[in-house]
């Protein structure tokens, strides 16, 4: 077969492939969310060097004895229920997904995904040394290397199990999606 | 010219030609438009780099393999169990559809990075020298793979009638 045959076969068999017209406000709304969240990065590596808990980062304010939130600066840590588990330990197999999401309490939980019960909203329990902050008034939410994982809004895919009473903390109470995998960001 | 505009207007021009890449490497079609929109979305974070690369093609495409290797790194929790089997394509519907499938058929019988190398070559018409950048590998590594999937195709004998009807 020569160069030029493959080449008019090829452009024969590519012009059978169906395609769409290119959707130019989701690659948008994806590039500057993939640009915020480089930032973020930058910016959560930053106050690492910095040091938690300084002057510089957060302002917790308390109110009737249950933490909430306030910006301070532009960065505001979001307290998140997290097990003991760690990437590489056994676990459940179940597929746990959802919009992530952020209460007017300060918690972080699942939302129905597009086109399911939007009113749906699961409790979420994560891997150990996972994070969550505010960020420009966004919730972002960070692995245990500090990476950010996903922001507010996004399509995010964990394996784990649902389980009650696994934890105390307020903002993981009933039945929860336990999670035992890395977190799988669908629009990304 | 905006950095917006310019990039809108390169999407535009480029979309069709990069999903069909991606279904040529392997793909389908659902899944390689999804890879094109995540490797733009990666290509507008840094779109000032992509315009200063030497080959903006060449470089949105290594981004696009770049983002389907990361899609087959994907965990088991990834693939979803269907409750109906997908629709399957009969090849004998129409002559196109037979050429397509044939062609498809041949080109899955190649190893993958023998497969990219065709299509970067042949389909998106880039040089040796670009397709070894995209790919991270040397001009002379690009030639062989190239002479080894042609001479593979070559044998394939699904695609013998299709080659005997194509100019040479």
């Amino acid at each position: 077969m020569s160069e030029r045959q493959l080449r008019t076969l090829l452009e024969r068999s590519a012009s059978t492939i169906p395609t769409g017209q290119p959707p130019m406000p989701m690659i948008e709304r994806m590039g500057r969310r993939r640009g915020r969240r480089r930032l973020v990065g930058a910016m959560g590596a930053a106050v690492c060097v910095i040091g938690l808990g300084t002057t510089l980062a957060f302002r917790v304010s308390s109110n009737e004895g249950e933490a909430t939130l306030t910006p301070a600066e532009e960065l505001v840590a979001i307290d998140l229920p997290t097990s003991g588990w760690r990437p590489g330990e056994g676990g459940d197999g179940a597929v746990i997904e959802g919009v992530l999401q952020l209460d007017a309490e300060g918690c972080v939980y699942l939302g129905g995904l597009p086109g399911s019960d939007a009113s749906q909203r699961m409790p979420v329990v994560w891997p150990a040394e996972y994070s969550a902050a505010v960020v420009d008034g966004v919730a972002t939410l960070f692995d245990a290397d500090g990476n950010p994982v996903a922001t507010e809004g996004d399509r995010i895919r964990m394996g784990g199990g649902f389980s009650a009473g696994v934890s105390d903390h307020r903002c993981a109470a009933g039945e929860v999606a336990y999670v035992q995998s890395d977190v799988e960001n669908l629009d990304d | 010219m905006s950095m917006g505009t310019q990039f809108d207007e390169f999407v535009a021009s480029r979309w069709t030609r990069l999903a069909r890449s991606a279904v040529l490497m392997g793909a389908d079609p659902h899944a390689a438009e999804d890879f094109v929109q995540t490797a733009l979305a990666k290509c507008y974070v840094s779109w000032d780099k992509v315009v200063r690369a030497e080959d903006p093609d060449a470089y949105v495409h290594r981004v696009l393999i770049n983002v389907m290797r990361d899609s087959r790194r994907r965990r088991w929790w990834g693939e979803r169990a269907a409750a109906e089997l997908p629709e399957v394509l009969l090849g004998d519907r129409t002559e196109g559809l037979a050429d397509q499938d044939a062609m498809r058929r041949a080109l899955g019988c190649l190893p993958l990075p023998q497969r990219q190398v065709l299509i970067l070559r042949f389909y998106v018409d880039l040089s040796e020298a670009q397709t070894a950048r995209v790919l991270g590998v040397s001009p002379g590594t690009v030639k062989s793979r190239a002479a080894r999937a042609l001479r593979a195709l070559e044998a394939h004998p699904g695609l013998e009638v299709l080659t005997s009807g194509v100019e040479g």
